[in-house]
């Protein structure tokens, strides 16, 4: 493979999660070597064309890949290698929690959608539970939309709705990492600009990386931006210093429309 | 646009108006050392205006940082627009102030016309009045006091021609004098030019708020 320009800003923040060569092969070859490292309590944005290898290396960090392909290189969460066979990815998948582009709640009331997880993983008492249920509606501004009525069913919500309700989910189990696989693109720019607020809000206490094709909403919200293209990591840098002065000639055609 | 952009929207103004009370100050205090010649005040403005400097730069950096990231459009992107230009035109303004501080420092000789001093101390209340009225118009988003302001620049080219003339029309022409005489008419020229950008900022916060690219004044630009 012929080497490629490539720019890669160290954060100087404390790191939460970072992967060491990361490679990911289906039939072929989806992502080339990849070492990327996750402020902790920033959002970092991963952008790229389509096939450019962004959402295959979302998936992999809490091993959405598994049986898909064949991931290899280490996924640091802290000080331990998460890409290892023995780890148990059901808990691994509750530290690190994703919410994807299509909403997904259950088609049952929105305490169910809440609680399932919780009482699968940990033994809560009832008012713990409630406590719990309405702190994950209220970071997610859901609470007083729903007006605390839990046993709503959850197709009744919006699309907005639904994916906000799906986020609570998420931080249901404490997670201390949130992926999101393009998780506005399927909605109004009302409903996106809550979804963005609860994010900002949200990191304060979570580390986000997200996915977007939306560059605007990846230079609204985000404090870091990963750049793919075929397949690797180009470019990673601050926001602010990538969206006004990149430093790939390749980011900036990107940032600004030019391909083709 | 979410909260987060209207908090950083309010610090570029919060920090826009407290460059403008600095130029204001150091328009004050260089016309002040200049008619008490005071060298060391002088001095005083010249170092300060490293911070005017500074001002200006953090506030395009913070304004084009907004730009680029959060891609304000209609009436916040032209405000922000705004301050960027207006911003510039204070940052001359503190450069025209050092010139009027240059001159306490390099003038030569103690001959002086009292009367004409007073003339640039009037000039210079009218310049700050001018600057501050602007600035409080920008602060209300009021269109039609910084128009008014603008208006009042006529008056500013007034006070420059009669300085002008009340130093070449001087019977008492004195070679004594000259020195001083040419520190006067200076001075009063870097009045008058800080004149024509306070009409700039008001031409700013009528584009802020209507839209509309104007043309205030009738100053000359040459």
């Amino acid at each position: 493979m012929a080497p490629v320009a490539t720019y890669l800003q160290t954060p100087t923040e404390p790191i939460a999660i970072q992967t060491e060569d990361l490679t990911v092969t289906y039939d072929q070859q989806a992502l080339w070597p990849t070492n990327l490292q996750f402020p902790q309590h920033a959002i970092t944005a991963l952008i790229g064309p389509s096939g450019s290898g962004k959402s295959t290396f979302l998936r992999c960090l809490n091993r959405m890949n598994d049986g898909l392909a064949k991931v290899e290189g280490k996924i640091m969460l802290g000080e331990v290698d998460v890409n290892r066979p023995e780890i148990n990815v059901y808990r691994l998948r509750q530290q690190i929690g994703m919410l994807f582009q299509q909403p997904n709640p259950f088609a049952r009331s929105i305490r169910f959608n809440l609680s399932f997880g919780v009482m699968e993983h940990q033994h809560i008492s009832r008012a713990a539970l409630q406590e719990k249920m309405q702190t994950a509606l209220e970071m997610v501004d859901l609470w007083s939309e729903i007006e605390g009525d839990l046993s709503r069913n959850a197709l009744q919500l919006s699309g907005g709705q639904q994916q906000r309700l799906c986020l609570a989910r998420t931080l249901m189990l404490t997670p201390d990492v949130l992926l999101l696989d393009e998780p506005a693109s399927a909605l109004d720019p009302i409903a996106t600009a809550k979804i963005e607020a609860n994010l900002l809000k949200l990191k304060q206490n979570y580390t986000i990386i997200i996915v977007t094709h939306n560059l605007e909403q990846a230079a609204r919200i985000s404090d870091y931006t990963a750049f793919f293209y075929e397949g690797k990591l180009r470019e990673f840098d601050r926001t602010k210093q990538m969206f006004i002065k990149p430093h790939l000639q390749l980011t900036n055609d990107y940032l600004s429309g030019n391909f083709g | 646009m979410g909260q987060q952009f209207f908090d950083e929207l309010k610090s570029l103004q919060t920090n826009f108006m407290d460059m403008g009370i600095n130029v204001s100050e150091q328009i004050y205090q260089s016309t002040k050392s200049f008619i008490d010649h005071d060298k060391q005040l002088a001095q005083q403005v010249i170092d300060h205006d490293r911070m005017i400097n500074g001002s200006e730069v953090s506030l395009e950096k913070q304004a084009l940082y907004l730009m680029a990231l959060q891609q304000p459009v209609a009436t916040n992107f032209r405000e922000i627009v705004s301050i960027l230009k207006a911003s510039a035109d204070l940052e001359r303004i503190g450069d025209h102030a050092v010139g009027i501080a240059r001159e306490t420092i390099y003038i030569k000789g103690n001959q002086r016309i009292p009367e004409v001093e007073e003339m640039i101390a009037a000039m210079t209340n009218s310049v700050r009045k001018m600057l501050e009225e602007a600035l409080d118009a920008y602060f209300r988003e009021n269109v039609s006091v910084a128009e008014k302001v603008a208006a009042t620049d006529h008056e500013i080219d007034q006070q420059y021609v009669q300085i002008r003339q009340a130093l070449t029309n001087s019977p008492q022409l004195d070679s004594e004098l000259a020195p001083a005489s040419a520190s006067y008419l200076m001075v009063a020229r870097f009045l008058e030019r800080i004149g024509d950008h306070i009409v700039n900022i008001s031409e700013w916060i009528v584009y802020s708020k209507t839209g509309n690219i104007v043309e205030l004044g009738n100053h000359r630009r040459d």
